[in-house]
């Protein structure tokens, strides 16, 4: 979305216009999806936090000053909520943590752009492994290559949404990228 | 410098490093070390990956997101049926 037509929707969505909030679901609904749920890693829980995603992102609106862009914000809301559930679930002590997809659930997977031979070797089992790298990771530094390596936002910007400095984001996406490189290096050796 | 700091400065500025003055001597390096061109050609192609394989929401989530919004029984013009 170029900036004039986030400034436009945000217009929108602050004259109350409920087909702008409709717009704004179906814009971000699977990245902020996709976002959760390698976050929780449990699909019941990734559908409710994304519930609560919109619930506040929409009670959130009148109050939205609008210094920060429209994804910023929500990627914010949604950021917060995920490393809230995690806490709560570390408190509890309790894994939701569901059994690799592929070998009870449908997997909801959505390819983007040209098929290379590598892409052919996207089985079930290379999907879970690549989430399963990232869930050997703390939370924030998984989070830090999300936002800034998947969802393509600025550093500066992951690092205010995350709440830490810009160096220490550099840090974390620095071991992230090293552990999933290193994993996917060791996989693929271990398959030729 | 060894091979082990340059990747240390791929890792943490990817491809950013191809443009930055302060990764000059990355540049050059990079030219003459194969190795470190493969580390750089895996780290795209890892994080190409994730970028390819998105998980999708569900579609009646997405019916009942727009329910619980009051949002899916309107046209576009926002007029309710």
């Amino acid at each position: 979305m170029t900036h004039t037509e986030e400034k436009e929707l945000l217009l929108r969505l602050q004259a109350g216009e409920r087909e702008a909030f409709r717009e704004l679901v179906l814009r971000y609904q699977h990245r902020l999806y996709d976002l959760l749920y390698r976050m929780l890693r449990n699909r019941t829980e990734t559908e409710d936090a994304l519930q609560e995603v919109f619930l506040q992102a929409y009670r959130g609106l009148p109050r939205f000053d609008g210094r920060s862009s429209l994804y910023t914000w929500l990627y914010r809301i949604a950021t917060n909520t995920a490393l809230m559930r995690l806490r709560r679930r570390r408190l509890k002590t309790v894994s939701l943590e569901e059994p690799p997809e592929g070998l009870a659930q449908e997997v909801h997977t959505r390819a983007q752009g040209g098929e290379t031979p590598l892409d052919r070797m996207l089985t079930t089992e290379l999907r879970e492994h690549l989430d399963r790298w990232l869930a050997e990771l703390p939370p924030l530094t998984r989070l830090v290559f999300l936002l800034r390596d998947v969802e393509d936002i600025p550093i500066g910007e992951v690092a205010a949404m995350t709440g830490q400095t810009e160096w220490a984001a550099k840090g974390r996406l620095k071991r992230a990228r090293a552990h999933v490189r290193n994993r996917l290096e060791a996989y693929l050796k271990e398959r030729t | 410098m060894g091979c082990r700091q340059y990747i240390e400065q791929l890792c943490e500025h990817f491809e950013e490093a191809l443009s930055r003055p302060e990764c000059a001597r990355l540049r050059e390096h990079l030219e003459a070390c194969p190795e470190c061109r493969a580390y750089l050609n895996s780290l795209r192609e890892t994080i190409r990956l994730y970028r390819t394989l998105r998980h999708e929401a569900p579609a009646e989530l997405c019916q009942r997101l727009l329910a619980i919004l009051e949002l899916g029984h309107e046209d576009s013009a926002g007029n309710p049926h």
